[in-house]
């Protein structure tokens, strides 16, 4: 370091009058001249004139100084202009410090002495510490030639053109599917009325169509790295699923979709479909499909049917699509919509606001009024593997059928004469028509699988023998058949029989076996069933003994109430103790009287007997239905496969193997005894695995199966709205009691038509697109694609313009003015909306009724200059508002009150506008609105607003009637703004503005190197003002980036290779990458290019080798030591 | 539970508040003991007059609160309530206030040293009783009963801020929570004239035509008050010969309903509009 001579020259800046007379600034210099080192101290009015400067040059020259230090204003301002000074005569512009006396001294105080006193002492810390500076040197490296912009409002999209057309690649990112921002909202603009959109879309169309632009729409910035000329960012691109490149924007798509939502672009004053584009004019014109989390009913449906979909395909009238969306998950669409419990139910969110949707009932409707036979199978390539079912109940029916749509050669092997499983044996015909289960097994079989009914294990075949037969993979769905014992006395007496075996007899030969008083045991779906059956088939009276309360009943409520209906008695908290026999037949039941205790495992309060409260109920046939297990020994003959503790089948939870690997199961088989939609989706679980299988593929399915579980449960769905009528949840009919009773015709006759379709409408589309297809097969180039996925791209830039905008000020805070309770109170952008001609009135301006405002009040100021809110004045309120009184006063001849604070009106002819507005015979009250109110004076003005303000030019109280208001809100930084300033290191304002470097020397730029701003980002601004500003911010981009290098930072951190330790915590905490570790000398290497000379390294090294150039300690101590 | 009850002036001539409320808290074990002695609660033409004489008013009716051992002042007046609540805040957060209060009270030998809080009777009701007596009375056919709550303008403001100054939903939720249905209106807080009923009789009625034309919108079987002031006014002006007229009581009578206590001891033929429809519907009403 050079400072064995240092030659130091002192100036002190008067600055015109800001700094001296409040500094004596010649005592300054008279007092220079006594330090250490100083050859040379004088004083001059303003330093950074070019005479300022060349009296530094000179004495750099003619003295042989070696050190400079000015005292003046902020080295914000010109520290670059005396370092140049330095430079100019030769010296490295290093050796150069600057001591701020204005603002730190001459402007922070009235008391001269003591600013005097301050700026010596300023003086001399700059004198000592640039004793001790070193040269340093910057090095240029080359550019990237291309421009970032976040944000395609008009800021954004005249930066990309100005940028574009300079011949600079441009990235523009927008976060909407189109460009324009709030402009492309607007009908007119002020204060030349010319049409918005015919301004705006010459320069979108552009956009689109500049061969050095990208557009990224429905896109945002999610990181940004790197430094001036070579940012990196990464954009996440929002999938639209639909194709950008092949999309022609015909709209057919949106025509078939059956689902409608607000329209945000329209303010929510108007619908949108699921799949839409904003505006006619939009750019790019591709239509977008906006999904939410799936809708809680398909969460819930085990089987993880598209319930939205063909709810949705149902109130369209498009039941054959509906069946074909049931039939992607359930084989079985009659069968389900008669007989699931329907968990979906049970998670609608319509039951938030009335009742839940009648999904079962609906499924039913599209099931029987649609053709099986016109279910389009997937056109897939056969497969030689050979799959064997065995059992043919729910699991294996739909095991069966999705191996045979994926093309494998399938054969069920059932032990019965019929197939079917428990679907036939145990669910009444009542409930389940036969022949709705035979077309549907029909339709199954008739896809291509074999059937071979009588045969089963342990009745012509073995696990073994199919394995020799060529079979690639068995799977077990034989189901839970054999009932589970009461265990009490004389339990096989004659007139004992089990539900599980009267059901199987009743529902197949139907020989009327019931006698004539009859009691069933249990409290499940089969006890009901047993019951309903036993009063079909002759018994003169039959009760249910059940040994809780009707409240913990596992049966279906409506199933229990079907019970009732037909006169079967409950006999409720009561166990069975005894058969009493006479004869070895059965003469009664005894039974033990019970009290509920404490809740057991299943959370359900336990049965206790109460001791001596024994009684008898006379019956002679006992039908206990308290449970089934799984008959296993025919399987275990011939192969030993593990069984759980309850008789199931053992399985893996992800794979569904059993012990052994080419044999699954599911179902009843492994479940116990459990649902027919519970079969289903053990089933699809069980395809999966064998694909998966049968393609060696099996390690794959945990990976894929623990990515769908993150998926699930962040409920993001579509908000319920506020104004939903309450509708009541359609109801089928039923067969009368007294009739049903008799017969096992069908006791619910479902839903007709038109309920099903209002039932359907019910659905508040929760996951926004329901996935129903119809876009699908509409689109003729085949654009759309639902499995489209979000896509990370990675852009190099040399400059960053942020262009992010505004929001509007939220109108429900200020309560007093209604926006919210009163439907014709209006923000801004609303009423821009209802001016538009592709707005949702094409443009006409009426009330929610329908009808044309004969009084319209305008209100400024909304959120603006109000000290409660935006202190600042938003500058475009005052003149859109004007340009609202026009229109209206134009399009309806209405009258029209504009209340304002102060008109704001300045900009070329905008106070000409005021005038031509005035002219127009609007009314202007100066008063801020006090509160606008329903409650009016005068009975002729019910129905109306009344809008209460003082005007403050006559002293008067007002109280005006009004049709409609209009609340002119003001302007906030945009959503998300804070996020974006983090990213590039851009501080905002406590309004949450983005920082200028300077308000006026540098207006576009930010104190990041190489980051810019435009438009209502950095403040709020007129379309004017903000086309203005942003290409200013190109044309700094363009002048940074085009001499192709920037030179890099010359304060950076060194790390001192004899002191470092190679411990690398420097490389962890350097936030730009900038630190290597040199392996053969086990040190850390700070590279040049990349390190900004933050100085993280430097605090964090234990070892203090990291240091930051022109920050040395020595510098700082030697500096601090000036101020003591 | 027993409370220091300051009734104010117009509490025992009101018509039927005095009979309503004593009913209504046997009813649920609430004792309101009467401060001994009280005095005006310096409420409007004094607090206009002479701020400190007001302040002194307020802080003998607390000093003798305080004799009695109690620190919490229950109140069913409106302007009772506001009043001494401002004076409880100028005297427990200003020393000199205090000193100077307590001088003057010296004369009586009374001295002000705790700090008094202040509450509307109605809080209590709602929020400190226990709440098996009212399910006990829950009948879902109430919803059909339509009731429109009015503030008036001294019960939220100051002390509330946001949407619940101008539009409170108090009294709204806890006769929902009973089975009733409130109805929504924009008249809840709006001035009723009492103060200036007597010196401007015109301007007066012209601000309770507001709460009657703002009420009536929503087709309400009863307008329900909690302050003796608000209950006179908006009876009275509907008394006028071509207007609407909907019963308007005490929120302690509606209450007396909803607990089937004998309606002589609630005072309701005080009332200037019959609330003879209301009483019959509610008396005519399916449990369900």
């Amino acid at each position: 370091m050079n400072v064995q001579n240092p030659k130091i020259g002192v100036y002190i800046c008067h600055c015109g009058m800001n700094i001296y007379p409040k500094v004596d600034v010649m005592k300054v210099a008279e007092y220079a001249k006594t330090l250490t080192h100083v050859s040379v101290a004088s004083e001059y009015k303003f330093m950074c004139s070019n005479p300022g400067q060349e009296l530094i040059i000179e004495d750099i020259k003619q003295r042989g100084l070696n050190r400079v230090v000015v005292a003046s204003c902020s080295p914000r301002m010109h520290e670059p202009t005396f370092r140049k000074a330095c430079e100019t005569a030769g010296l490295n512009r290093f050796y150069f410090q600057m001591a701020n006396i204005r603002e730190h001294s001459s402007w922070v105080t009235l008391d001269s002495d003591m600013a005097t006193q301050k700026a010596m002492e300023l003086v001399t810390a700059a004198v000592k510490r640039v004793s001790f500076h070193a040269p340093l040197y910057t090095k240029d490296v080359p550019v990237q030639k291309s421009v970032l912009i976040i944000g395609g409002g008009i800021a954004g999209m005249q930066s990309a053109l100005t940028a574009a057309d300079a011949g600079f690649k441009v990235h523009l990112v927008e976060r909407e599917t189109y460009i324009g921002g709030h402009m492309a909202k607007f009908d007119k603009t002020f204060p030349t009325l010319d049409c918005a959109a015919c301004i705006s879309t010459p320069k979108t169309v552009s956009i689109g169509q500049h061969q050095d632009i990208t557009l990224h729409s429905y896109s945002e910035v999610t990181e940004l790295s790197g430094f001036v000329g070579n940012y990196k960012a990464v954009i996440r691109k929002k999938p639209r699923y639909i194709n950008e490149d092949t999309c022609t924007g015909c709209g057919l798509c949106a025509e078939k979709c059956p689902v409608s939502v607000p329209d945000p672009f329209n303010e929510n004053l108007g619908n949108r479909k699921a799949v839409y584009r904003s505006f006619p004019q939009a750019v790019p014109l591709t239509f977008c499909i906006e999904k939410k989390d799936p809708a809680p009913c398909r969460i819930s449906c085990p089987a993880g049917t598209n319930v939205q979909g063909y709810v949705q395909m149902v109130k369209t009238g498009n039941y054959q699509q509906a069946l074909n969306i049931i039939m992607e998950r359930l084989p079985l669409p009659g069968v389900l919509g008669r007989v699931c419990p329907h968990p979906c139910e049970t998670d609608c969110r319509r039951s938030l606001t009335d009742s839940a949707v009648s999904i079962r009932d609906l499924k039913r409707f599209a099931a029987d009024n649609a053709k099986l036979e016109d279910v389009p199978l997937p056109k897939v390539e056969d497969r030689d593997e050979k799959i064997a079912v065995i059992g043919s109940g729910p699991a294996g029916l739909t095991v069966a059928y999705y191996l045979r749509r994926k093309g494998f050669k399938v054969s069920i092997f059932e032990s019965m004469e019929k197939p079917g499983g428990m679907l036939r044996t145990g669910i009444p015909d009542y409930r389940l028509p036969p022949a709705i289960l035979d077309a549907e097994i029909d339709h199954i079989l008739s896809t291509g699988i074999e059937m071979n009914t009588g045969v089963g294990l342990g009745n012509g075949i073995t696990l073994a023998g199919l394995k020799e037969q060529g079979f690639d993979a068995i799977f077990l769905g034989i189901g839970a058949h054999v009932p589970v014992k009461m265990n009490i006395e004389n339990e096989d007496a004659d007139g004992v029989i089990d539900a599980v075996p009267f059901l199987k007899e009743e529902n197949l030969e139907r020989p009327g076996s019931a006698k004539k008083r009859v009691v069933v045991v249990g409290g499940g779906n089969v006890a009901m069933d047993a019951a309903r059956v036993a009063i079909r088939s002759g018994a003169q009276s039959v009760s249910i003994v059940y040994r809780r309360t009707r409240n913990e009943m596992p049966a279906d409520h409506e199933e229990v109430e079907g019970a009732i209906e037909e006169g079967i008695e409950l006999i409720n908290l009561v166990g069975p103790k005894k058969v009493i026999t006479q004869d070895g037949k059965v003469i009664g039941l005894e039974c033990i009287k019970n009290e509920l205790g404490p809740a057991d495992d299943s959370g359900r309060r336990r049965p206790v007997p109460v001791e001596g409260s024994e009684f008898i109920i006379d019956c002679d046939m006992i039908i206990p239905a308290i449970g089934q297990r799984v008959e296993s020994s025919p399987v275990l003959e011939d192969t030993d496969v593990d069984l759980t503790a309850w008789g199931t089948f053992n399985v893996d939870q992800i794979t569904f193997q059993t012990s052994v690997p080419s044999v699954f199961a599911a179902g009843d088989a492994v479940t116990g005894p459990a649902t027919v939609v519970e079969a289903v989706a053990g089933g699809h679980r069980v395809v999966r695995a064998i694909e998966k299988y049968l393609n060696n593929e099996m390690e794959l399915l945990e990976d894929e199966i623990r990515q769908e579980n993150k998926m699930a449960g962040k409920n993001d769905f579509l908000p319920v709205p506020e104004d939903v009528p309450v509708v009541k949840r359609a109801k089928t009919s039923f067969m009368e009691p007294s009739e049903r009773k008799n017969c096992f015709d069908e006791v619910d006759l479902g839903l007709d038509e038109a309920s099903a379709q209002k039932d359907a409408e019910k659905c508040l589309n929760c996951g926004l697109c329901c996935e129903c297809m119809e876009c699908v097969n509409a689109c003729e180039v085949k654009a759309v694609d639902h499995e489209m996925e979000e896509e990370i791209i990675e852009v190099d830039a040399g400059a960053v313009i942020l262009s992010t905008g505004f929001k509007t000020f939220q109108a429900e805070k200020l309560f007093q003015y209604g926006y919210g309770i009163y439907p014709e109170v209006y923000t801004s952008l609303e009423f821009e909306r209802l001016n538009n001609a592709t707005g949702p009135t094409s443009g006409s301006i009426q009330m929610k009724n329908g009808k044309t405002p004969e009084r319209v009040a305008i209100v400024h100021c909304v959120g603006s200059r109000d000290s409660r809110n935006n202190k600042y004045c938003s500058r475009v309120c005052c003149m859109y508002s004007m340009k609202f009184a026009h229109l209206v006063r134009e399009k309806t001849g209405a009258e029209v009150w504009e209340y304002y604070i102060d008109m704001r009106s300045p900009g070329k002819l905008y106070e000409e506008f005021y005038d031509r507005v005035q002219e127009e015979g609007v009314h202007f009250v100066r008063g801020r609105v006090a509160e606008i109110t329903d409650i009016t004076d005068h009975p002729e003005d019910d129905g109306r607003l009344t809008v209460v303000a003082e005007n403050t030019l006559t002293m008067k109280t007002l109280r005006t009637p009004v049709d409609m208001v209009i609340l002119s809100v003001g302007l906030e930084a945009a959503e998300g703004s804070e996020d974006v300033g983090r990213m590039a290191g851009v501080s905002r304002d406590k309004d949450g503005w983005f920082n200028e470097l300077h308000a006026k020397l540098a207006p576009v730029s930010t104190p990041i190197s190489g980051i810019f701003l435009a438009g209502c980002c950095q403040g709020p601004k007129d379309i004017p003002d903000t086309v203005a500003q942003a290409s200013g911010a190109a044309g700094e981009a363009i002048s940074l980036l085009s001499k192709g290098t920037v030179s890099t930072k010359a304060e950076i951190s060194f790390i001192d290779p004899e002191l470092c330790a190679g411990c690398k915590t420097c490389i962890e905490v350097c936030a730009y990458s900038a630190i290597d570790f040199d392996g053969s000398r086990d040190v850390s290497v700070v590279n040049e290019t990349l390190c900004q000379g933050c100085g993280s390294c430097s605090s964090a090294c234990p070892a203090s080798a990291a240091g930051v150039k022109q920050f040395t300690d020595l510098q700082l101590m030697n500096e601090l030591e000036g101020f003591l | 539970m027993k409370y220091a009850f300051f009734p104010g002036c117009a509490h025992d001539t009101s018509a039927g508040y005095k009979e309503s409320l004593d009913a209504v808290c046997s009813k649920l074990d609430i004792e309101l003991l009467e401060i001994p002695d009280w005095n005006c609660c310096g409420a409007t033409i004094t607090a206009g007059e002479s701020k400190t004489s007001s302040l002194y008013l307020a802080a003998r009716s607390f000093a003798l609160s305080e004799k009695m051992g109690y620190t919490q002042i229950l109140t069913g007046c409106n302007a009772c309530y506001t009043t001494l609540k401002k004076s409880a805040k100028y005297l427990s957060s200003d020393k000199h206030r205090l000193e100077a209060a307590n001088k003057h009270l010296a004369s009586e030998g009374l001295e002000l040293t705790k700090e008094i809080t202040i509450q509307h009777v109605m809080d209590i009701i709602f929020d400190k009783t226990p709440k098996p007596i009212w399910d006990s009375y829950k009948n879902n056919a109430l919803q059909n009963i339509n009731i429109a709550c009015y503030y008036g303008c001294q019960y939220t403001r100051p002390w509330l801020t946001g949407p619940q100054s101008d539009r409170p939903e108090y009294i709204e939720n806890f006769l929902t929570g009973l089975g009733f249905n409130a109805v929504n209106h924009s008249a809840k807080t709006l001035c009723c004239g009492a103060a200036g009923a007597m010196p401007n009789a015109d301007i007066a009625k012209k601000l309770v035509a507001r709460i009657a034309d703002g009420v009536k919108k929503e087709s309400a079987d009863a307008i329900v008050t909690i302050c003796p002031l608000c209950q006179l006014n908006v009876d009275m002006y509907q008394t006028q010969p071509d207007i609407e007229q909907i019963p308007t009581l005490f929120f302690t009578q509606l209450l007396g309903l909803y607990f089937k206590i004998d309606l002589e001891n609630l005072g309701l033929d005080k009332l200037l509009i019959s609330p003879e429809p209301l009483i019959e519907k509610m008396q005519n009403l399916k449990s369900a």
